[in-house]
């Protein structure tokens, strides 16, 4: 009797351990799991994630249960600030997302102990598929919170309807647009030429300084410090600062792809990935459209012995959840997009360029494989890169993020006072030569000046 | 199981009838039988007042409850965005004819003159972002039935469009807004980024719906689910029109109720069932127009949208899976819409799986309980009243009270019976021994008359007969008075005789050779008359009787 009560004790704990355990840490379609996503590998307009992302829940999420629902897409900036803002529990903020793409600066935004380490679920197997370089980047002391899954380098973005016809009227071609010192100087040029116009915008000052210190033997970041005060700034600065303080440089906020719609400007440095919002016509006031080929160059040289380029691309980062399922769910659709052909067909069709090394050798095995002109003019230019460039990862130290929106601002606050004096003043009928010379000197002492408060 | 029903069950319950059941199993028996008959009432009422319902219909309960919230929830925040487009409109319809009036302009006059109309869209920017940052929305818009070209191959409305660029939150406060559609400097005089899909002016077939005609009745009207052009997004619009001083309806304005929005705004779950997955569908031509709360069913082809109806619960064919859920109908503006809430195929199975499991552990758990509470009640119980029992039996008794007030008096009682009655027992064994004692004396004395009797009868039966036939009674008397005439020798010899001795060992006795002994015959013989051995010894041995009797008689 004893024995008998003793079995059915046991077969009752046995029952209780196993249906308590059964899907304790693996989501299950039985039990589903919803993951909020935020990223930037998209636009209002059109992301290409997202579209991989359906493919995602339709298959494999399907088969878990696990559902990754994108709630943003939008800039890095951006989601750096709605994660500080989550993460400080401001008024109105919204929820942390469960997923999220960005720079490994935002590792010190969330707090690294509330980022899951990528590493305690892959195999070293897992992550020696993927590129040494791109991987480092995510690694914060030992532990990966920040999972490569698409990776950009800077390049130079020409509209080359409107950019022919002014190379017809001025001479100046494309092969100008290969180093900074004739981008600046056609500039110029296009001001003049389109009646006051900007010819281009650069996305982002802090990686101009950066590749042009490198060139120049120098470093812009040196003990936590922007070195702005070295004869290497300087050598970067001046020929920047000319064709802005003339008006050849767009020094307003915004996107380059929304004034490339209204031909405010012709070209602008950026991400390999501003393929994906670069329009195929431009839209006139009146309404009038005219359609538009866009090509993509290597990015500008700044001196003929060292050409430079930031790769950049943040980065999958994961919050850690007490739902062991959370984590697991994660985990599954990191690896998902980061396979060979789920990640080769996000990248190509963002403008990016793929994480493993089997994919990275496959894509540029065959360019002509890409189907669009103008994402094969990127390829093209990055495999021109490849050859030639030394690539270089942004530095991470403390403040970096802050540091950098604070250069990026200053940059554009000296340089636009700058516009508007040099434009009054010329207008007074001051020497154009030694108004631009003041203004640059005065303009690098006031960037100085901000950028050491 | 079966084999216990088909074997154990009816052998039991014979065994109960006849009473061949010990009492240990009788009261497991009937313990067990009470117990699972309050179970069943218990089950019973439970199942009355539906808490003890299947695993499917709680579910189906607990969908049915949260819908009713869910679905007020929807209606409350589709109201509250009619109610602003209706403030909306009256605000434009204001400031459009303040405009009109204040430029000595017909709206008509507004065609083709981009710069009254981009003129117009500054003096109306901040009604329509004012508005959008008040209602529950993803964007706001107003357009008019006018444009800058319309000598355009597209035909086109002009207006402005703002949408949030980002929406995290159902919060829109912390959101950027673009300028989707609307004139360049419009962009630039509000400062706002553009929308990467933005163009000037709207399409005349932007919103399919908006040419629906407003009937005198109708105030605002709710949109199906239609994709925003130039962008990933789908969304519902709640719109109104905008009238001139003619009444004549001029344009329409509204908001944009996104499928983030959506998602972000109507989300649900419930502690028992878990994710939820909530929609508002409606059904145009046999086509559903769904808006889910999860983005995963967000991206399905209407087309693939199947509902049917099953034991009064709606399935939805999503065309990758299905899912089981309830449904309300509600009403915006003119349209009846469908609130959803639902499960997967797979959360349902499994929550119903869950309940059954929990459903077989309890019975299992109650089973087990009860089993071990018959076996506690058995030991507790029944053992020391069937040990009392056995010791009473042999009668051991160690004299510890049961503590069941009945059971021990009724052992008292037993047990003082048994010691009278072993008493009574004892006596009569010593009577029976005694009796018998003096039965086998008696039947010995008896025995031994019996065979004197019968010796005696012999005897009598024997000398009768004899007398009949050589007997003379003179002869005797002749022997006996001669028998004193006998020598001593001879009389000694006579007695030998008498004793049974032969001639041969008398002769050896007294002595004497055999010639001699023929002689003392012989004389003997002659003295007492006899004239053979034989009659001598007949003689001799009456004699010998006739003596005994004498000396027992007297």
């Amino acid at each position: 009797m004893k024995k008998t009560l003793v079995f059915l004790l046991s077969i009752a704990l046995l029952m209780t351990i196993l249906t308590g355990c059964a899907h304790k840490h693996m989501p299950s379609p039985a039990d589903p799991v919803t993951l909020t996503m935020w990223h930037v590998y998209g636009s209002q307009t059109i992301s290409p994630l997202n579209t991989v992302i359906d493919e995602f829940n339709r298959s494999l999420g399907s088969e878990y249960g696990i559902t990754v629902n994108v709630v943003s897409v939008t800039s890095s900036s951006a989601i750096d600030k709605a994660l500080s803002a989550s993460a400080n529990n401001e008024p109105g903020a919204a929820a942390m997302p469960d997923l999220f793409t960005a720079y490994p600066r935002v590792a010190e935004i969330v707090g690294r102990e509330n980022l899951l380490s990528w590493d305690a679920y892959f195999t070293k197997e897992e992550l020696s598929a993927f590129r040494a370089e791109f991987l480092d980047e995510g690694y914060f002391g030992e532990q990966l919170l920040m999972l490569p899954v698409a990776k950009s380098l800077e390049a130079f973005y020409l509209n080359k309807t409107l950019f022919d016809r002014f190379s017809a009227d001025t001479g100046i071609t494309m092969n100008d647009l290969t180093a900074f010192d004739g981008v600046f100087r056609a500039a110029r040029t296009y001001y003049d030429w389109s009646d006051g116009k900007n010819f281009l915008q650069i996305n982002d000052y802090y990686h101009y300084a950066y590749v042009g210190m490198k060139a120049y033997g120098s470093e812009l970041v040196r003990g936590g410090r922007l070195r702005l005060d070295e004869e290497a700034f300087r050598s970067i600065w001046s020929p920047l600062a000319e064709a802005a303080i003339y008006g050849g440089i767009c020094l307003d906020e915004g996107y380059a792809a929304a004034r490339w719609k209204t031909a405010e400007i012709i070209a602008n440095t950026g991400s390999t990935a501003d393929v994906l919002y670069q329009p195929s016509e431009v839209i006139y006031p009146d309404n009038t459209t005219e359609a538009i080929e866009a090509t993509a160059l290597p990015y500008p040289t700044f001196t003929d012995e060292e050409a430079g380029v930031i790769y950049r691309g943040g980065g999958l980062f994961a919050m850690r959840s007490e739902d062991e399922r959370r984590n697991r769910a994660a985990v599954i659709f990191a690896k998902w997009l980061t396979e060979k052909e789920n990640n080769l067909e996000f990248v190509t069709t963002a403008g990016y360029l793929p994480v493993t090394a089997e994919a990275f050798d496959a894509l540029f095995a065959d360019l002509d494989k890409i189907e669009k002109d103008n994402y094969r003019s990127v390829y093209a230019a990055v495999d021109t890169m490849l050859d030639r460039y030394t690539f270089h990862a942004l530095p991470l130290y403390d403040g970096a993020s802050e540091i950098q929106l604070d250069f990026e601002a200053n940059v554009k606050t000296v340089l636009r006072s700058a516009y508007h004096q040099y434009r009054k003043r010329i207008g007074e009928g001051e020497d154009p030569e030694k108004v631009m010379e003041a203004l640059v000197e005065g303009a690098l002492s006031e960037l100085i000046d901000l950028t050491v408060k | 199981m079966r084999s216990f029903l088909k074997f154990g069950l009816p052998q039991l319950i014979r065994q109960i009838k006849n009473g061949e059941i010990s009492i240990r199993r009788r009261f497991i028996a009937y313990i067990i039988s009470a117990i699972a008959l309050v179970l069943s009432l218990v089950l019973l009422f439970l199942n009355l007042f539906g808490i003890m319902n299947p695993s499917s219909t709680q579910i189906m309960d607990v969908l049915d409850t949260q819908l009713l919230s869910y679905a007020d929830n929807i209606e409350r925040d589709y109201d509250k965005a009619a109610a602003h487009a209706i403030s909306f409109s009256n605000q434009l319809e204001a400031e459009i004819q303040n405009y009109l009036t204040e430029n000595n302009l017909e709206f008509a006059g507004l065609k083709n003159d981009s710069d009254v109309l981009s003129a117009l869209q500054g003096a109306l920017y901040d009604i329509i972002y004012l508005n959008m940052q008040l209602a529950p929305a993803s964007g706001a818009f107003y357009i008019l039935d006018t444009t800058v070209n319309s000598r355009s191959d597209v035909p086109l409305y002009n207006g402005i469009y703002l949408k949030y660029i980002n929406i995290y939150s159902e919060s829109t406060v912390n959101n950027d807004i673009a300028l989707y559609r609307g004139s360049f400097s419009t962009a630039k005089e509000g400062s706002i980024t553009f929308h990467s899909g933005w163009s000037n002016e709207m399409r005349t077939d932007f919103f399919d719906s908006c040419d629906t005609v407003f009937s005198n009745n109708t105030q605002y009207i709710l949109s199906p689910v239609v994709e925003i052009p130039d962008t990933w997004e789908r969304a519902r619009y709640v719109y109104v029109p905008i009238r001139d001083q003619r009444d004549s309806i001029i344009g329409v304005c509204g908001f944009e109720i996104n499928d983030v929005y959506f998602q972000l705004s109507k989300k649900t779950n419930d502690d028992k069932l878990g994710q939820l997955i909530g929609a508002l569908l409606d059904e145009r031509q046999g086509v559903f127009s769904c808006q889910f709360n999860s983005g995963r069913y967000n991206t399905i082809h209407s087309s693939d949208v199947k509902v049917t109806e099953k034991k009064g619960n709606a399935v939805f064919d999503l065309g990758t899976e299905k899912c089981i859920g309830k449904t309300q109908d509600v009403i915006f503006g003119e349209g009846t819409f469908t609130v959803a809430l639902m499960l997967t195929e797979a959360q349902f199975d499994s929550l119903v799986q869950r309940g059954q499991v929990k459903t077989v552990g309890i019975i299992f758990a109650v089973v087990l309980i009860m089993f071990a509470y018959c076996l506690f009640l058995s030991r507790k119980y029944v053992a020391p009243i069937l040990r009392k029992i056995e010791q009473i039996k042999d009668s051991e008794n160690d004299g510890e009270q049961l503590k069941i007030r009945e059971f021990d008096d009724l052992f008292n009682f037993i047990e003082r019976k048994s010691s009278v009655l072993e008493e009574q027992l004892r006596t009569l064994k010593t009577a029976k021994q005694a009796a018998e004692q003096e039965a086998a004396r008696a039947r010995e004395a008896y025995e031994r008359a019996l065979e004197e009797y019968e010796l005696a009868k012999s005897e009598i039966l024997h000398l009768s007969e004899e007398s009949k036939t050589e007997i003379v009674l003179e002869d005797y008397e002749y022997f006996l008075c001669n028998l004193k005439t006998l020598t001593p020798q001879e009389m000694r010899i006579y007695e030998l005789y008498v004793d049974g001795k032969t001639t041969a060992e008398i002769a050896g006795i007294i002595g004497i050779k055999e010639n001699t002994m023929k002689y003392h015959n012989k004389n003997i013989y002659a003295k007492l008359g006899v004239s053979s051995r034989k009659q001598f010894l007949r003689f001799a041995t009456l004699k010998q009787i006739q003596d005994r009797k004498g000396k027992q008689n007297g």
